[in-house]
Order: structure tokens, then C-alpha cells, then sequence
């Protein structure tokens, strides 16, 4: 027996050392594991919620309801959406390269992996229809998310340009009128006479639907055209 | 004892550590000129860190997975133990133990090919020092595949990156000595 090996044994029986129990490893294994689960979920959440923001967003294929380039990428890009996707992503990515076996695979393919679970993941939560609930969540309870992070509200709360979304909450159809609640909370006395509304646009109280005309005055709208808040207008008849 | 697997010995040694000193006597030489080959040790430093590694390795025997190679997992703290005694000592004045002896010179120098010539005495000093001179990552990876003969797979656990990078890294070791023994030799 070497000089080391009677070392360590010595040493191993003096100090009574013992190994450290299974249950620490698993525990250690299964916190990386979860970390790495829960924050590809949200990468995935916010995916979803990009493709969701785009595709719900007229102005995404028409520059004309934005006006210029630069506008488009301000109002309709979902970029505060696409930096905390990417955060979460790198956040998930980290974990997963602390996983046992994450040095089998190259960098490159590390990243493919993720990259793939995120997409996967995000597509099966939109097209499930998750990510529209989830953006109407967060809208409902995280303040300022309209704002924030819904570009759709950046793109149709411009009243002095000509753009309106709300919820109704009065109808009346004999005069052609409705009282609005915008999407900040102002109220608004809309005419839609000659007003376009597309087959997909119910009137009634309670619907939340967008506007395109003109604000004669603060508080007062001239719809002249009415379309439903969800969907891009694309592929609808007039009623 | 001694007929049985690396991986059955683990979990005999969990229950009652006696059976631990089996490993250790099997791996004490192995590790000792392992350590010393990739730090440049002197045999009383890399003593102190083969007792460290062993110490650890039997702290962590719950945390070894038994699918996997023990030799690859000791090894692996045994290259991270002697590389983080290099970083503590690093302001010490650590005796760094020019001592690569015939063993590495003719393991090294067979698997690459050189030349005839390179094997006089005087040339093997010169060829010392141009391994020392390779970033760590090539002579790690040299001294894995030549001298302790492992393989891809083995050298991936070890050192804990993909068996492609594993394949780049000799390549490009094999390069880089070339070129360092051409350019020594032209200075000559």
C-alpha cells in the first residue's frame, strides 16, 4: 500500500469522513433540471405571445396604418417581448449546460436544442390557443402591460391619427352611435353611419373592436370602419 | 476484491469503507504520474493533491453515476484538483519539476510521427520544453490519448467537452507541436 493510500484511509477513519447522501445529488440534479424546465417554458411563453402580437397585427403586412419604416418597427415589433424571450432563453440555456451530460454536445448544438424547444414549445402554445389567454392574463393583471408590452395598443390608441380600440359600452342602432371605453380607460362618443364593419365585428356590449376615422374633438369619433380587436382584418367581407 | 468492477467496488465502499482502499491502491500510481505529467509537480505537491482527490472522490461516491466509467470520473478530479492547486500556488514559488521523462518523450513522439532525428538526447530536451510551451488544452488532450491511453470517449468525460472537440484538439496539437519543432528547428 502507497504512502497516499494509507494517507487517505487514515485520514477517512480519524475524522469519521462520510460520503455526502444520495438524496443531496438528486436534490442538486433535479433544482438544475427544474431551472432549466421552467425557464424554456417562459422563453417559450414569450414566443408564443411574439407570434401571437404579429399575427394579430394588421400593420405587421400594411406600413400605411403606421406611416413611415421606422414607425412600423417601433409600433408592431414586439420588441420588449423578443428581449425577454431571448433573456429567458439564455437564462434556459445556461441551466442546460450545467445539466450531467451537457458537455456531449458541442456549442452549436446545445443551442440548436434550445432553440427547438423553444420554437416547438411556443408553436404548440399558440396554436393551441394559450398564448391569446395569456396575453389577455397579463393584460388584465400586470399593470401598464398594455401599454408596455401589447403592440396592438401602441398601433390603435392614436386618436389624433385616426385609430381607436375599445370595449362598447352602449349601443344604439337606430342612431348609429356608441359609447366607447377606450383601451386607457377614456370614455368616447363614436358615429359609425357610414361606417365599413367587417363581417367578423359583432356590436353589442362588452366587444372590444378597433376603429379607423377620425376624432373631431376630444371625446368624439367618426368610425369609418370598424374592425374586431382580435384577428389582422385580413380575409373579411363586409356586412 | 480486486476481480471486481471499479463500478461494484463503489457501491461497496458507500456501505462500509474498508472496501474504498481497493480503488485507491489501484489508482494511487496511475494518478500520481498523471498529476504530475499535466502540472509539472514535484512527487511531495502532487502527493498532497492525490490525497485531496481521493478525499473528495470518496465524499462524492453517492453523487458517481455507476453507468458511467469510474477511471474517467477520477481522473476528472484528479485534472481539476492538480489545475486548481496550480491556480493556488500560483504566486508561490511552486517547483515546477522539468521532468518529462522517456515514457512521455516516446509516447508522444511515436504517435506523432517525428523524425528520426528528434530522438538524440539533446533534441528531446528541446522537444520538453516545446510540450511545456503548448497551451494547456493541447497537452492535456496529448497526454490523455499517448500517454495514459484513453480514449475519445473516455478523454470527453475526463475533461468534460464533446468527443468532436476532443478530435479537433489532437488535430490541432499535432499541428502546433509540428510547427513549434520546425520553427525550433530553424533556429537551431
Amino acid at each position: 500500500m502507497g504512502k497516499v493510500s494509507r494517507d487517505v484511509l487514515e485520514k477517512i477513519k480519524k475524522e469519521n469522513i462520510k460520503p455526502i447522501p444520495k438524496w443531496h445529488f438528486m436534490l442538486k440534479k433535479s433544482f438544475v433540471w427544474n431551472l432549466f424546465i421552467v425557464n424554456i417554458l417562459f422563453g417559450s411563453v414569450g414566443f408564443a405571445i411574439i407570434i401571437y402580437l404579429l399575427v394579430n397585427n394588421e400593420a405587421l403586412l400594411d406600413v400605411s396604418l403606421v406611416g413611415n419604416l421606422w414607425q412600423w418597427i417601433v409600433l408592431v415589433i414586439p420588441i420588449l417581448w423578443i428581449i425577454l424571450t431571448l433573456f429567458f432563453f439564455f437564462v434556459a440555456y445556461y441551466n442546460f449546460t450545467k445539466t450531467e451530460d451537457a458537455y456531449r454536445f458541442s456549442v452549436g448544438r446545445k443551442l440548436l436544442i434550445n432553440i427547438g424547444i423553444t420554437i416547438l414549445l411556443g408553436l404548440v402554445l399558440y396554436t393551441g390557443g394559450l398564448s391569446e389567454k395569456l396575453n389577455d392574463l397579463f393584460a388584465k393583471n400586470i399593470p401598464f402591460y398594455t401599454h408596455t408590452l401589447d403592440t396592438r395598443f401602441k398601433i390603435w390608441m392614436r386618436p389624433e391619427a385616426g385609430f381607436l380600440a375599445g370595449e362598447i359600452l352602449e349601443l344604439n342602432e337606430k342612431e348609429f352611435s356608441i359609447r366607447l371605453l377606450d383601451l386607457s380607460g377614456d370614455e368616447w362618443s363614436v358615429v359609425y353611419r357610414d361606417a365599413f364593419v367587417k363581417g367578423r365585428v359583432v356590436l353589442q356590449k362588452g366587444e372590444v373592436i378597433k376603429l379607423i376615422g377620425k376624432s373631431s374633438s376630444k371625446g368624439r369619433f367618426a368610425a369609418s370602419e370598424i374592425r374586431p380587436w382580435q384577428g389582422n382584418g385580413r380575409g373579411m367581407q363586409e356586412r | 476484491m480486486r476481480e471486481r468492477k471499479d463500478e461494484e467496488i463503489v457501491k461497496l465502499s458507500i456501505e462500509d469503507p474498508n472496501h474504498y482502499k481497493y480503488l485507491v491502491e489501484k489508482y494511487e500510481r496511475r494518478l500520481l504520474a498523471y498529476v504530475k505529467r499535466i502540472i509539472y509537480v514535484n512527487t511531495e505537491d502532487a502527493e498532497d493533491i492525490l490525497q485531496e482527490v481521493f478525499l473528495k472522490a470518496y465524499r462524492n461516491l453517492n453523487g458517481f453515476n455507476t453507468n458511467k466509467k469510474f477511471s474517467s470520473w477520477i481522473y476528472r478530479i484528479a485534472h481539476n484538483e492538480a489545475i486548481s492547486f496550480l491556480r493556488k500556488n500560483s504566486k508561490r514559488n511552486v517547483e515546477i519539476v522539468n521532468d518529462l521523462n522517456k515514457d512521455l518523450f516516446d509516447g508522444i513522439s511515436s504517435g506523432l510521427d517525428l523524425e528520426r532525428e528528434y530522438l538524440e538526447e539533446e533534441e528531446r530536451k528541446r522537444f520538453e520544453k516545446i510540450i511545456q510551451s503548448l497551451d494547456s488544452k493541447y497537452r492535456d488532450v496529448l497526454i490523455l490519448k499517448f500517454l495514459e491511453e484513453k480514449d475519445y470517449n473516455e478523454i470527453s468525460e475526463i475533461l468534460e467537452i464533446s468527443s468532436g472537440t476532443v478530435g479537433s484538439l489532437i488535430s490541432r496539437a499535432k499541428v502546433k507541436l509540428k510547427s513549434l519543432i520546425e520553427e525550433n528547428g530553424k533556429s537551431k
